[in-house]
């Protein structure tokens, strides 16, 4: 029996009816070249399922798995407060996404987020912290001069508003995560802002734990969810260390 | 549970083999994870879509396909399709025989093209009929097994220079 490539790959992918599967499988049987050649593809399929499986054995991490529990938050019973703020911000820096991306959510509900988290922001903090410009949450105030200015190398316990990490954006833009805490009972929040055109232009912003706050400098697994998942999603290369931290600083942080 | 809630744990289920096959797709694993969290947005944002009753990984495998495909045409855009070389600069680390082969293969994946690299992580890793993998690409079957064949042809005169002696 003449076996067709086409036929042998088939045979090897399970894809033949029972009897031709059988006729295939004497044929290799009665035949050493042909039983060379099947060895010789089940040793290649062997060898990429073992190069991959390592996969399904590692754990998950832990942002996948918060994306993908992302949707009961706004459908479940009632959600902890702290993950329906992490959605919420997701939705939010989702909203600020380059039009391509932003076509999913649809303009009234990225605009319904954004006024429900600007309202909540404009209740916590001083009038003129967190404008609007051009349809952009843009910082103003101590977080605007906090983000040019302070190094996370050289941190002010202090002041209100602490920088963690830096970063260039896929864009090319300069992006950095703060932290804002204050002296009362009202919550702190952490964010994510860009220094685009207009100013430093807020692309997540979080309500943060009161417990779990707060180690200034912010390392990376300290951040909230919500800004990790937008470090990750904008992030191009690693973090910067202090010395480029400093020369970005110097430079305005003009790319 | 409601409905939504049932997908999402499915979806959380299938997480191992979607990121399996987000890195066969990807040239560097750094990408893969990534592109599934791409996919697992998109795919919470359209759920509504998904009809229940029909095969909830074929459903994510081409949102994941559909993600990569807009991923490389922003980064041809951009002009940087291929991310920074990751392989040897790690210098120092040892590896075992297995990583050593697993390097092998992931070397010789770069040689396919996108679609052979799909073919190949839907068939030959994931296991997906011809029929269901056809689908997830959108395209016939018949152009399916073309480029798997190529594919298989491609990574055997690769391969068969490292392979060790089957166990």
């Amino acid at each position: 029996m003449n076996i067709s490539d086409e036929t042998l790959m088939a045979y090897l992918d399970g894809e033949l009816d029972p009897e031709t599967r059988l006729r295939v499988k004497a044929a290799v049987a009665a035949d050493p070249a042909l039983a060379a050649r099947v060895a010789q593809q089940q040793a290649l399929i062997g060898q990429l399922r073992s190069a991959f499986d390592d996969t399904l054995h590692e754990p998950v991490p832990p942002r996948l798995l918060a994306a993908a529990r992302a949707e009961t938050d706004s459908v479940a019973a009632p959600p902890a407060r702290k993950r329906r703020a992490a959605a919420l911000a997701s939705a939010w820096a989702q909203s600020w996404l380059p039009p391509r991306r932003g076509a999913f959510g649809g303009a009234l509900a990225a605009s319904l987020i954004a006024g429900v988290l600007l309202g909540h922001a404009l209740t916590r903090h001083p009038p003129g912290a967190l404008p609007f410009v051009d349809g952009s949450l843009v910082a103003r105030g101590a977080l605007a001069k906090t983000l040019s200015v302070q190094l996370a190398s050289n941190p002010d316990p202090a002041a209100p508003v602490h920088v963690g990490l830096s970063f260039r954006a896929k864009s090319g833009d300069y992006c950095r995560t703060f932290a804002v805490s204050h002296e009362d009972q009202r919550p702190p929040y952490a964010g994510l802002a860009c220094k685009e055109a207009p100013g430093w232009r807020i692309h997540t912003l979080t309500e943060t734990d009161r417990s779990g706050t707060p180690d200034y400098r912010m390392a990376a697994s300290n951040l909230p969810a919500a800004v990790l998942a937008a470090v990750d999603r904008l992030i191009d290369g690693d973090p910067l260390d202090a010395g480029a931290e400093r020369a970005a600083r110097d430079g305005g942080w003009t790319p | 549970m409601n409905r939504s809630t049932r997908i999402e744990d499915d979806i959380v289920a299938l997480l191992p083999r979607l990121r399996r096959f987000a890195r066969t797709i990807t040239r560097h694993s750094s990408d893969a994870d990534d592109l599934v969290q791409a996919a697992i947005e998109r795919a919470l944002r359209s759920t509504a879509q998904w009809q229940s009753g029909t095969r909830l990984d074929s459903w994510l495998f081409r949102i994941v396909k559909n993600c990569w495909i807009d991923e490389i045409r922003a980064r041809t855009r951009r002009n940087r399709l291929f991310a920074p070389e990751e392989d040897g600069e790690q210098v120092g680390v040892s590896y075992t025989q297995r990583q050593i082969d697993a390097m092998a293969v992931q070397k010789a994946m770069e040689q396919l093209s996108e679609d052979q690299r799909m073919a190949v992580g839907l068939v030959l890793i994931e296991g997906l009929a011809y029929k269901e993998a056809a689908s997830v690409l959108e395209i016939p079957v018949g152009t399916l097994t073309s480029r798997l064949a190529r594919a298989r042809e491609a990574l055997q005169a690769v391969l068969s220079d490292t392979r060790q002696e089957p166990q």
